[in-house]
């Protein structure tokens, strides 16, 4: 299956990955080899591609749920430590305008 | 002629004590970043799992709705990079909990069902600070907080009835304790879509965000119709964006577009299997849903014959319905009860800058009021006095009748002096009077309550200014 | 059995009653360990906790003393794959995005095991984010196979399975979501175990793709890893895909006679020859013995690696998503935007295969592939239900581990494609939710170990132990020792 540099860019785009041409390239035969080999695999099993089909590996027939009691977590400090940019204990990121995003 | 097509998503914050799918405590008091643990926060290797109360809240909202319970639902993600989004994708249904549905409104010239698409559970995102320092700031007490997405269809024509249906389902949360839906605090936050056309067909519609009042919901659909629409008197297309409301300038902003595409890649949350519900737990929300909202103002204005708005005030604020009802019970007529309530009640409340539990008089003060009304004690103006003196006092009505000496006068005498009291020191106007000047009729009347304090039976009053004056 | 026949051949409960018997000490057992891996070498370990090992060892040894043991893994050693949680340690997943990254929080399997009295010595090593077959991918370099060092020792549990196979440690668990127990265990000469999808908690398992990730034993024999599966395996409510099934338990062997059905892939002619001998000695023996053995029309691994390569990627192409560098983990130095920190983080905190698992996911989840996807969740069903089949007329299938002995360094790590393929024959288990365990089953002409696969119906983890023990009963392959 024919995948476009431009596949690849929009995927990156998406999943916020820097790459350079070379890599968009490489990664473009990857893609393209992977796919091809899936539709290969359809084929060879006779089977159509289908959009609708919804598998679920879990045949539970209850859901287990939570009760709605408080389980305080005490060292949110901890979870702090671990950020790269902390100011007041709150988060640190580039400026955002308001409305973008 | 154009026509606007209007559909709405609300996002209702669901009233448990913690988070959709972790521990964490929901509340906004503290520091931030304080109610966060490795789940809400997205830590690798953490799972998530469903608050069973804000299941039972969505599925009792969705029976309010008269909505179809899918009694297998599947939570799926949404994903996209922001800020204040944890794990890079939101923890959403693709098969919802609920579809269908409808909430009734009343549009001043009839009843009209606005149809609902369907009801499912979210998680909140995080919430971002912007300063101009070159930072932003992200807390996520609020990440994870457990939402209900209610969608209705573009059924919607203008912006009084996207009010009603937005006041009405406000109501009906709150009735059933799925929500505060306290739009100020974001918990009911409400996006329209809207469009118009002069066709059949639906035009290319806008997305309004950033409405924290139901006022700023009428004005931001009302200024978005009449842009649309001069819009494409000029000639212009409607481009389909998201805006935002600006409230100081009372105008909608286009939203800075997004860096990238929308491409959300939903797919079944692996993280969770189906949820499952069965008959049971369906039957047990059922039995815990009060009398609606719909049905309050019904039979409110059947059973007590007041007015549509007056039934709307007490349907929005049920503790005052249930004052109202009450002093019913306790013997006042609805029409007087309904009346001190929203106007003399209310009005004290307004001016005082007080709320309605810090009144002190109770349904009983109505009822005592209105009988001093019947046995002639007191006259309508009289008992709206008494009634503001006492509103936080709590002072007892009768009592305060007699001590302030309010009774009503009906000894003919007492009025017929005051009347020719009032005849010696009008000479001219009753000169006037006589010689055809009619209406100043009630002038004399106002005069002799005046010189009476007020206490004097009107009726009483009428009759012997009536006999004096004709007698001259 | 000296005290170094023991340590380095024993079983858990071999080990345990010297322990309790105060033949042997629990700090000694620990240094013994921790010395085995720095003289080895084979990089094998990412962290080691020496004083935490040696301190918690005394407390033992004072146990002992007081005459107060108890758990099942009382003073044992062990280890875990670095992507598995233990609060206050590093996680990093031998990715340089989590170098710096402490966990917040305990795995609920760590927790199982310390319950037990297992004594954590370290973190292993393995390709990044669990994607790779031969730990080539990790941030902190390959870990070398203790049978040939020019080899890789599999992936993507290579440090685990590469440790146990030397020696190092007692027992260590690793995570499966492709292959990433067994196929590094048929590398190593080891067993290991992948569970049926939902028997073991995933809760601090770092996800790579959640609806096919398990975490499983890697042991020295299948006894030892059932006395570990007996431990980890249970309904967790920290992870609700778990099952609500009745606890497994250790059961002592007693000799059955076992239908058993051989996967098409014993004729594959990709199949190297030594394995096929290997297998096929091993199935006449098995046949002597009286057992049923009949081939059946399986071959599933021709297909599974595509279908598994859109699952997977596309699951982890989501899970990977929450390393943006705000919360924890690497961060970009020089950035001018919001997006331009993320993409530069992401573009610099991921490694080449990592990177190419997410694109190739987030393609096929992108709206106008769905067919795609949704096409492979009915590859996978065809799998379950021919398995399924399979299990209705037989106790067991199998098929080996792999196609080919360990390879070498550098063989295939530029050729994505044919790397992938080393997950081949052991995809079919996480696509279909069964059980499957590699245990040694001979060597190859150049002295590298063989593993053969066991699969049975899901949640019969027994017949599969039942059988592996009776194998390994008659058999010395697992205790075979690499040269030092
Ligand atoms: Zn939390």
């Amino acid at each position: 299956m024919k995948i476009e540099n431009e596949d690849v860019r929009k995927a990156a785009e998406i999943a916020k990955i820097y790459l350079n041409n070379e890599e968009v390239e490489s990664y473009k035969i990857d893609l393209e080899d992977m796919t091809q080999e899936f539709l290969d695999v359809l084929q060879s099993l006779g089977i159509d591609l289908d959009e609708k089909f919804d598998f679920t590996q879990s045949s539970s027939k209850r859901t287990v749920l939570r009760n709605d009691n408080p389980d305080v977590f005490e060292e949110t400090d901890k979870i702090i430590k671990n950020a790269p940019s902390v100011k007041e204990g709150l988060f640190t990121v580039p400026t955002i305008l308001k409305g973008e995003n | 002629m154009y026509k606007a097509t209007i559909g709405i998503e609300v996002h209702a914050q669901i009233k448990t004590k913690t988070k959709m799918f972790c521990g964490c405590k929901v509340e906004f008091l503290g520091k931030s970043n304080t109610n966060i643990c490795p789940v809400c926060m997205g830590e690798p290797g953490t799972l998530p799992r469903v608050n069973k109360r804000a299941v039972e809240l969505a599925v009792r909202t969705a029976i309010a709705l008269h909505a179809r319970i899918n009694m297998r639902s599947i939570f799926a993600r949404k994903n996209y990079f922001y800020p204040d989004l944890p794990k890079g994708y939101q923890i959403t249904q693709s098969i919802p909990l609920a579809e269908g549905g409808y909430v009734e409104i009343d549009t001043g010239n009839g009843k009209k069902k606005i149809a609902i698409t369907r009801l499912h559970i979210e998680e909140d995102a995080g919430k971002l600070f912007h300063t101009a320092e070159g930072h932003s700031f992200v807390d996520f007490n609020r990440s994870g907080v457990p939402l209900m997405e209610i969608v209705s269809e573009p059924v919607i024509k203008n912006e009084k009835e996207a009010v009603a249906y937005l006041k009405r389902l406000r109501q009906i949360v709150r009735y059933v304790g799925s929500s505060d839906a306290d739009m100020e605090k974001g918990q009911f936050r409400c996006e329209p879509n809207i469009s118009v056309s002069k066709d059949e067909n639906r035009g290319t519609k806008t997305e309004v965000k950033n409405l924290n009042s139901l006022k700023a919901v009428e004005r931001a659909i009302k200024y978005e119709i009449s842009r649309q629409i001069k819009t494409i008197d000029r000639g212009e297309i409607i481009i389909q964006q998201t805006m935002l409301w600006d409230k100081k300038r009372q105008m909608a902003i286009p939203m800075r577009k997004k860096e990238g595409v929308n491409e959300y890649r939903y797919f079944k949350e692996p993280d969770l299997i189906p949820l499952i519900l069965n008959d049971g737990d369906i039957e047990k929300q059922r039995k815990s849903i009060p009398e609606l909202p719909g049905e309050k103002f019904d039979r409110l204005i059947k059973q007590y014959g007041i007015k549509k708005e007056e039934a709307e005030i007490l349907v929005e604020f049920p503790y005052i319905a249930s004052f109202f009802e009450k002093s019913v019970e306790s013997g006042c007529s609805p029409k007087y009860a309904i009346g001190w309530i929203t106007t003399d009640i209310l009005g004290e409340l307004n001016k005082a800058g007080k709320k309605f539990s810090d009144i002190k008089t109770g349904p009983s003060h109505l009822a005592a009021l209105n009988k001093l009304i019947d046995n002639k004690t007191i006259n309508m103006n009289i008992a709206k006095n008494v009634l503001r003196s006492i509103i936080f006092t709590g002072e007892d009505g009768n009592d305060y009748v007699k001590a302030n000496n309010l009774a009503q006068v009906t000894d003919e005498n007492a009025i017929e002096n005051a009347v020719k009291e009032l005849i010696e020191e009008n000479a001219k106007e009753v000169e006037r009077y006589k010689n055809g000047e009619e209406k100043l009729f009630g002038f004399f009347v106002g005069q002799v309550m005046k010189k009476m304090r007020g206490k004097a039976n009107p009726g009483v009053v009428n009759k012997v200014l009536k006999d004096i004056l004709n007698r001259r | 059995m000296t005290e170094n026949e023991l340590l380095l051949n024993g079983t858990i409960g071999q080990i345990l009653s010297a322990v309790k018997g105060g033949n042997i000490t629990v700090e000694g057992t620990v240094r013994f360990f921790i010395e085995r891996i720095k003289k080895n070498n084979l990089n094998t370990f990412i962290e080691i906790y020496e004083e935490e090992a040696v301190k918690k060892a005394r407390e033992a040894d004072r146990k002992v003393a007081a005459g107060d043991v108890r758990g099942a893994f009382f003073g044992i050693p062990f280890a875990l794959k670095d992507n598995i949680a233990v609060k206050g340690h590093k996680l990093t997943c031998a990715s340089n995005m989590l170098r710096d990254y402490t966990a917040t929080y305990n795995s609920t399997v760590y927790e199982k095991i310390e319950a037990e009295g297992g004594i954590l010595i370290g973190r292993t090593n393995m390709d990044e984010f669990a994607m790779g077959s031969s730990t080539e991918t990790s941030f902190y370099g390959s870990t070398l196979n203790p049978w040939d060092r020019n080899r890789v020792p599999g992936g993507s549990s290579g440090g685990s399975a590469a440790a146990v196979a030397a020696r190092e440690v007692v027992f260590a668990l690793g995570s499966d979501t492709g292959g990433s127990i067994r196929q590094p265990a048929a590398f190593c000469g080891v067993t290991g175990l992948k569970p049926t999808y939902g028997r073991v908690s995933r809760y601090g398992l770092v996800a790579f793709a959640s609806s096919l990730d398990q975490i499983g034993p890697i042991c020295r024999s299948a006894e030892d890893a059932e006395r570990v599966f007996s431990v980890i395996n249970g309904f967790d409510k920290k992870d609700t895909t778990s099952k609500e099934v009745e606890k497994y338990d250790f059961t002592d062997y007693s000799p059955k006679k076992f239908k058993v059905a051989v996967s098409n892939d014993l004729n594959d002619t990709n199949l190297n020859p030594d394995i096929k001998l290997s297998l096929s000695n091993l199935l006449n023996d098995i046949k002597r013995d009286g057992h049923n053995v009949e081939g059946v029309d399986f071959d599933f691994s021709k297909y599974s690696v595509p279908v598994y390569q859109i699952l997977s990627c596309s699951e982890a192409s989501s899970n990977l998503a929450r390393y943006d560098g705000i919360r924890y983990g690497y961060r970009t130095e020089k950035y001018d935007s919001l997006f331009d920190m993320y993409k530069k983080t992401r573009g610099e905190g991921f490694g080449e295969e990592v990177k190419r698992r997410i694109l190739f996911g987030t393609y096929i989840l992108m709206a106008k592939n769905s067919a795609l996807y949704a096409s492979s969740f009915k590859v996978a069903r065809l799998i379950r239900d021919k398995l399924k089949g399979t299990f209705e007329k037989y106790d067991i299938l199998i098929t080996p581990t792999t196609f080919n002995p360990a390879f070498k360094f550098g063989e295939k790590i530029d050729d994505p494609i044919q790397m992938h393929h080393s997950d081949a024959l052991t995809s079919i288990c996480n696509l279909s939710g069964n059980p499957g365990i590699s245990i040694p089953a001979g060597f190859s002409r150049e002295g590298l170990p063989i593993g053969l696969q066991i699969i049975t119906k899901r949640f019969d983890e027994k017949t599969m132990f039942q059988f592996a023990k009776y194998l390994q009963s008659k058999s010395n392959w697992h205790r075979a020792l690499p040269e030092e």
